[in-house]
């Protein structure tokens, strides 16, 4: 075996190396769905075996009240939407923390290509944010809107969900109970914890516990859509606790003793990765000027995402409160103006503040991915979208200006003890509640004789 | 490193801040001035706002739900106003790269490189793109006049010398500064009308707004200044398009160019009626087949592609489906293959556009949308028809420094309609500069 080899880096690992997989389907060691208006909590503890994969993992499952029977998950964050917030802890330290994790996944989730939106995530994790154009009756080539697909035939104006998506709690006459046919999705672990999309955890190496924690979103409202005009608002979601499990795939390499005299010269490793701090900001539509300070004084912050949510959606929608507000359009579809521009350092990262919205896509996608919404969608430009609905919603009021986010590259270096200033100029919509900012900066980790610590960069 | 985020305003623009070609700006200019650092040309953005007016009246108007209204070839977006784009060494002025007919490699490009969902949602906020032309005069071109409605932009430049991966030294004793000019399209070839007729819309024009190019230099370190400044000649390798235009008009049309290009990679090439270019009654940029004067679809019977005369590299005849079947309306697979292939290699291809929805032979050439066979109204996005081919597999390109590229077609345009053919030769340049200036080995 090389001597330079790094279990920890696929691209250290000859082509021949020996490699086998275990699977364990692990259950909670410690498991409380919430009530109606409180958050739930569970725990994952992890075996302490092999090398974890990135890609392990998390089945879950809800039941749906008697009074719902075309329950569905919002379609930009799929069961995310049952995270409320993610935290990997080794011992009693936090590796990772992740608050508003499912209103940071639905911005995370943009960057899916609608393809493989409708034809692969539908499936596994109940995301499915894809278009179409909607064609008038005997017209095959002229469309003026744009409306959502799932792979499903429009019945006259009304696209329905797949059925074997449809959360049904009816209790049919023989007394059956339909809801033990909600379909378990997964979430991968590298989209709990982002770090894992480029690091893997040496469980072997690791002498204390390794722990996933996980908190519900209340089990009322929030964690699921309902069929408009057909189900009653504000349902009440249940875990379905036989579905919920961690799948933990554990990678061994090499045959015979490779991996433990890898494990002896590698005693001490150390490694940086990202976390993500939430700034949380109440605003109303009245303010029009926001300048905020979100902190991260002394830090390596990478980049920071800023969205505007309104936290009292409903379920009577087809996004849930996970809609990323853009600014508002008034009845004429002029879209209100936007300022934008972070200070730190004692300099403004832009020379004058970003004003076009075209340019705040393109500065999001440069720090972020490729977002793939359509442009009312994303900036309220344009009257695209179609008013049919989606499971009894008009998709251009639930969609319109719902996939809005902004997000910078900091390029200064190191953030100054005064930290990072946000300058906002808004015309939002009537029903921003809240300004979300994350911050992914820089932290170390330091793994010695089987003891981890971490510090940040 | 650090680095900052440049907005540059145009060199040229008017008081108001507003270019029209109609009104007497018809080049935009921007220029990023010498300084301590490094400009990653892959950040370079062109931001601004597009109105469109059918008239030039005082306070003109903008088009409405009129029978004939001006709007723009769909798939393009933004990019119907680029006519030409050039990159230029700022110190003498000497050009780096420029691309002519830049709509039409675009439309081409875009067509065969992005697929319908990626037109329709990342290019649709950045570019106005619309991959359906009803749907992009609603949402891009229709306003208001009491209560204008934007539409912002911030396209990227295609370009070999944007899309380098290379960063540019702009110290002043090194390379220097750029200037990154557009020429715009004049109105009669960027705007058509809905009707296929200018009645009410012979001014129609378009003007940009709000414009600035922005872009990414990082900062050289001070303890790096003296050690960059000294970097005062160099080279850079860039995959480069050279356009060319002609004609054809009979059923035995030759195409024979000395390209002088020593790694010659692939070329392609759209065709247009000559009567479509610059009126605003046909679109300009449609990518179509070629035609008889009766609006009729006309056809290749045999493609020869040469080098020196001979048959290369492809051997044989390449022999349409149409001519065992005139009836098919099919296009011929292996056609549609190299041309796709000329644009993005066959094994990075990911996702495409191109469908048998928008590359058959269904429509004709009129504009007259009561026929339901109008080319304006192809869907995904357009008629997306060329040729090409791949001459490179590892992008060591084939020299054509010495030997004449040539393309023999023949082809069923029996009638006089003179037929543009707008090509694109992409080739590996090597920039060579110094502080005299710069120099483009083939």
């Amino acid at each position: 075996m090389s001597e330079q080899m790094n279990f920890l880096k696929l691209s250290t690992i000859p082509l021949n190396t020996e490699q086998s997989l275990e699977t364990d389907l692990l259950e909670p060691v410690v498991f409380n769905d919430g009530s109606a208006t409180t958050t739930g909590f569970v725990r994952f503890t992890l075996q302490r075996k092999g090398i974890l994969h990135s890609h392990s993992k998390l089945l879950l499952a809800l039941k749906p009240p008697t009074t719902v029977s075309n329950g569905f998950f919002p379609p930009s964050v799929g069961i995310g939407a049952v995270i409320e917030s993610a935290r990997l802890m080794c011992g009693n330290q936090v590796i990772n923390e992740i608050s508003s994790w499912g209103n940071f996944h639905s911005v995370k989730s943009m960057m899916i290509s609608n393809e493989n939106n409708v034809e692969r995530e539908q499936y596994t994790t109940g995301r499915g944010m894809s278009h179409q154009f909607i064609y008038t009756a005997g017209d095959d080539s002229q469309s003026s809107n744009v409306g959502f697909e799932n792979g499903r035939e429009y019945t006259g104006t009304a696209l329905s969900q797949h059925p074997f998506a449809r959360m049904n709690g009816v209790v049919d006459a023989s007394g059956y109970l339909n809801s033990s046919e909600s379909p378990t999705y997964s979430i991968d672990l590298s989209d709990l914890f982002p770090f894992l999309k480029v690091h893997q955890l040496p469980l072997a190496q690791i002498n204390q516990d390794i722990s996933i924690e996980l908190t519900l979103t209340q089990q009322e409202e929030n964690r699921a859509c309902v069929k408009n005009g057909v189900d009653a608002a504000k349902a009440v979601y249940t875990i379905d606790r036989n579905e919920l499990k961690f799948c933990a795939d554990y990678i061994f390499w090499g045959n015979g003793d490779d991996f433990q005299k890898y494990m002896e010269q590698n005693r001490s490793q150390t490694f940086s990765f990202v976390d993500h701090r939430l700034t949380t900001t109440s605003i109303a539509s009245t303010d029009t000027s926001v300048i905020r300070n979100i902190g991260m004084a002394n830090r390596m912050v990478n980049r920071i995402v800023t969205t505007f949510q309104n936290d009292a959606g409903t379920d009577v929608s087809i996004l849930n409160k996970y809609g990323n507000l853009a600014m508002n359009k008034d009845g004429n579809s002029v879209v209100g103006g936007i300022e934008y521009n972070i200070r730190y350092n004692d300099r403004f990262e832009y020379s004058s503040n970003v004003t076009n919205p075209a340019q705040l896509f393109t500065l999001s996608q440069q720090a972020e991915g490729v977002p793939s919404v359509v442009r009312e969608e994303y900036s309220n430009e344009g009257d695209l979208l179609t008013t049919n609905t989606y499971e009894g919603s008009i998709q251009n009021a639930d969609l319109g200006g719902q996939f809005f986010f902004v997000s910078t590259r900091l390029s200064a270096g190191r953030v100054g003890e005064r930290g990072i200033e946000l300058h906002l100029t808004l015309d939002s919509q009537a029903d921003v509640t809240t300004m979300r900012t994350w911050s992914e900066y820089l932290r170390i980790g330091v793994l010695e004789d089987g003891i981890f610590s971490f510090y940040n960069a | 490193m650090t680095s900052r985020t440049l907005s540059i305003r145009p060199d040229n623009i008017p008081s108001s801040g507003k270019v029209s070609f109609k009104n007497g700006f018809p080049v935009l200019s921007f220029t990023i001035q010498s300084q301590n650092g490094m400009l990653d040309p892959k950040t370079i953005r062109i931001n601004g706002d597009l109105k469109v007016f059918r008239d030039n009246i005082a306070d003109p108007n903008p088009p409405g739900n009129s029978g004939n209204e001006p709007t723009m070839d769909n798939r393009l977006g933004i990019y119907n106003v680029f006519d030409q784009v050039i990159i230029r060494h700022n110190k003498s002025k000497q050009i780096c790269e420029h691309i002519r007919n830049y709509g039409r490699y675009m439309t081409s490009v875009l067509g065969v490189g992005s697929s319908k969902q990626q037109l329709m949602s990342p290019l649709s906020e950045s570019c106005l793109i619309m991959p359906n032309s009803s749907a992009f005069y609603e949402t891009v071109i229709k306003n208001d006049k009491t209560n204008p409605r934007k539409a912002s932009f911030s396209a990227h430049l295609s370009c070999g010398f944007v899309q380098s991966g290379s960063l540019v030294n702009l110290m002043e004793n090194s390379f220097g500064g750029i200037q990154c000019e557009i020429h715009l399209t004049p109105d009669s070839n960027a705007l058509f009308g809905t009707g296929g007729v200018t009645t009410g819309i012979g001014d129609a024009h378009y003007v940009l707004s709000d414009l600035s190019l922005t872009c990414e230099v990082m900062d050289i370190a001070p303890e790096d200044v003296a050690q960059m400044s000294s970097d005062t000649s160099g080279e850079m390798d860039f995959m480069s398009i050279t356009s060319l235009y002609t004609s054809i008009n009979s059923t035995n049309a030759q195409l024979q160019y000395s390209l002088g290009l020593k790694q010659l990679q692939s070329v392609f090439m759209n065709f247009c009626p000559s009567s479509h270019l610059n009126t605003l009654t046909q679109n300009g940029m449609a990518t179509t087949y070629p035609s008889n004067q009766d609006k009729t679809l006309g056809v290749f019977n045999r493609i020869q592609m040469l080098r020196g005369g001979v048959k290369y590299p492809q051997e044989f005849d390449i022999v349409p489906n149409n001519k065992l079947d005139s009836n098919t309306a099919v296009v011929d697979p292996q056609v549609l293959r190299m041309f796709m292939e000329s644009i993005v290699p066959e094994s990075i291809i990911g996702k495409s556009s191109m469908s048998n929805m928008n590359n058959n032979r269904f429509y004709d050439l009129s504009s007259d949308a009561a026929s339901g066979k109008t080319y304006l109204h192809v869907p995904d996005g357009g008629a997306l028809f060329g040729l090409g081919c791949r001459y490179s597999q590892y992008n060591s390109g084939q020299d054509f420094s010495s030997q004449q590229w040539g393309l023999s077609l023949d082809t069923s345009l029996e009638s006089d309609n003179p037929i543009s053919v707008f090509l694109y030769f992409k080739s590996v340049n090597k920039l060579v500069w110094n502080s005299a200036g710069v120099q483009i080995l083939s």
